[in-house]
C-alpha cells in the first residue's frame, strides 16, 4: 500500500511537471505585422503626406490624445526616410498628395481588446477624412483582419487619396502596419518604435515607386 | 549405513530447500518504475529539433514467468524551441516576431517484456508497448499563442536493463533505450506521424 502511494505521489508530481517555456522575453522585441491590398499598384503613385502629429487612440494612461513632439518627429522622420528610399516624394504644402499615412499609436492599461479596421475611426486624434482636406469622404478598408491590441501598439494606415474618385469617394487603406510592443517615452522603447517602422517597410517590398 | 542414508536424504534436502530459496530471492514477480525520460525527436524537425530533458515515465510490470512480463505505463515530455525574430509571410500578410515553438506529448500503453534472465544482479530485457498517445502543439510570441492537438495510435519497442542494487536487493536501476511511432494526423503545425527515441534513467522497486 506504501509503495502504491509513494508511486501515486511520483507520479502526480512528474505529471505536473510539464515544463513550458519561459515567455517573458518574447515581449522584449516588438512583433510587426503588415497586410496589403493585392489589387493596389504601389508603383503608381508618386508623392506622400505625413501628419504633423502622432495620435495616441484608446483608453490612454493619460489623457493625451498625441505623442510628445519629439518623440512623434522621430517616428514621423523615419516613416519619411523610408518612404523616400522607396522613391516616393514628400508632397508640398499646396500639392495634392497621391498618398497620405496615418500613424497612431494604442496605449492601454493592462488590458487587451480585439479591435478590427477601422473601429478606431472617430476617437479623439484619430485622423479625420477632413484631416486631410476630403471632408466629404469616409475611410474604406479592403480587407479585412482581426487583432488584439494591447500596452503600446503602433499603426501605420497607407491610404489612396489619388483614386478617391475612382473608389465613389472612398479613402481607400491599401497598407497597413501594426507594431505590438511597449511603447514609452525612455530611449529604448522609442528605438524600438522606430525598429518596428523600418521593419514594417522591410518585410513590404512591394512599397516601391 | 541406515544413518549415513538419512545424512544424506538430510544435506539433499537441505541443499534443496536452499536452492529453492535462491531461486525465490532472485526471481521478481512485479516491478514499479519511475525514470527520467530524455527525448530526442527523429522527424517533424521544423517544427521542433531541440532534444529535451523534460519528461518522465512510470510504469508496472508484472511477471506471467521468469522471462515474460506484462503491464502498463504513461509518460510525458516537453519539447521546446526559441526561434529568434523572423519573417513569416502569408498570402498578403507578413508577420515579424521571434517566438517558441512547443509540444507536448502525452503517451499511455500496454507492454510486454522479455527477460534474458531474473536471477542475476543485471536482467537485460527488449520489450513492445502498444497503446495511444495524446500530443498537444503550441506556437507562443508576443502575447499571442496558437494551439493544435492531435491523438494517435503508439509503437514503442525498447530495449533496456534493470541493474540490482545487491543480490538481496529489492531495488534496482533502470536504463533503457525506446524508439516511439505515433500515428497522428497532421496538425495546423503540418506535424503528423511523431517518431522520436528516448532514453530512461531510473528505478525499479521490485516485489
Amino acid at each position: 500500500m506504501k509503495k502504491i502511494l509513494f508511486l501515486a505521489l511520483i507520479a502526480v508530481t512528474a505529471f505536473s511537471c510539464r515544463k513550458e517555456p519561459n515567455l517573458s522575453q518574447l515581449t522584449d522585441d516588438f512583433l510587426v505585422g503588415t497586410l496589403y491590398e493585392p489589387s493596389a499598384q504601389f508603383a503608381s503613385y508618386q508623392t506622400y503626406e505625413l501628419p504633423s502629429y502622432v495620435a495616441i487612440v484608446g483608453s490612454g494612461t493619460t489623457n493625451d490624445t498625441m505623442l510628445s513632439t519629439n518623440q512623434a518627429n522621430q517616428l514621423l522622420n523615419q516613416v519619411r526616410s523610408n518612404m523616400n528610399s522607396r522613391g516616393y516624394r514628400e508632397a508640398g504644402a499646396n500639392d495634392t498628395a497621391d498618398l497620405a499615412m496615418n500613424i497612431f499609436t494604442i496605449k492601454t492599461i493592462n488590458q487587451t481588446s480585439i479591435i478590427t479596421p477601422g473601429s478606431y475611426w472617430g476617437y479623439p486624434g484619430y485622423y479625420d477624412p477632413g484631416y486631410w482636406g476630403y471632408y466629404d469622404s469616409y475611410y474604406y478598408y479592403p480587407f479585412s483582419y482581426t487583432y488584439t491590441y494591447n500596452t503600446g501598439t503602433i499603426v501605420m494606415e497607407m491610404v489612396d487619396l489619388k483614386n478617391l474618385t475612382l473608389n465613389n469617394n472612398k479613402l481607400e487603406i491599401i497598407w497597413t502596419s501594426i507594431s505590438n510592443g511597449i511603447l514609452g517615452t525612455t530611449y529604448s522603447n522609442t528605438q524600438n518604435a522606430l525598429y518596428a517602422i523600418d521593419q514594417s517597410f522591410t518585410q513590404s517590398p512591394y512599397i516601391q515607386r | 549405513m541406515k544413518r549415513i542414508l538419512s545424512l544424506y536424504l538430510l544435506s539433499i534436502g537441505l541443499l534443496c530447500s536452499f536452492q529453492s530459496s535462491a531461486q525465490t530471492r532472485y526471481l521478481t514477480q512485479g516491478l514499479y518504475s519511475f525514470a527520467w525520460d530524455i527525448t530526442v525527436p527523429l522527424n517533424n524537425k521544423d517544427f521542433i529539433s531541440r532534444t529535451s530533458t523534460y519528461g518522465a515515465k512510470v510504469e508496472g510490470r508484472y511477471f506471467i514467468n521468469p522471462h515474460f512480463s506484462v503491464g502498463g505505463e504513461i509518460n510525458w515530455s516537453s519539447l521546446y524551441e526559441y526561434t529568434p525574430q523572423a519573417t513569416y509571410s502569408f498570402d498578403q500578410l507578413a508577420v515579424t516576431t521571434d517566438l517558441y515553438r512547443y509540444m507536448y506529448n502525452l503517451p499511455f500503453a500496454v507492454n510486454a517484456h522479455y527477460y534474458l534472465s531474473t536471477d542475476q544482479m543485471i536482467m537485460p530485457y527488449a520489450g513492445l508497448a502498444l497503446g495511444g498517445m495524446y500530443s498537444e502543439q503550441e506556437i507562443y510570441f508576443n502575447i499571442y499563442s496558437l494551439q493544435d492537438n492531435s491523438w494517435s495510435f503508439l509503437v514503442r519497442p525498447e530495449a533496456g536493463a534493470l541493474i540490482k542494487f545487491g543480490h538481496d536487493s529489492q531495488a534496482a536501476a533502470l536504463i533503457g533505450v525506446r524508439y516511439s511511432y505515433a500515428s497522428g494526423e497532421r496538425t495546423e503545425f503540418n506535424i503528423s506521424k511523431i517518431k522520436t527515441l528516448s532514453f530512461q534513467l531510473g528505478i525499479a522497486l521490485l516485489n
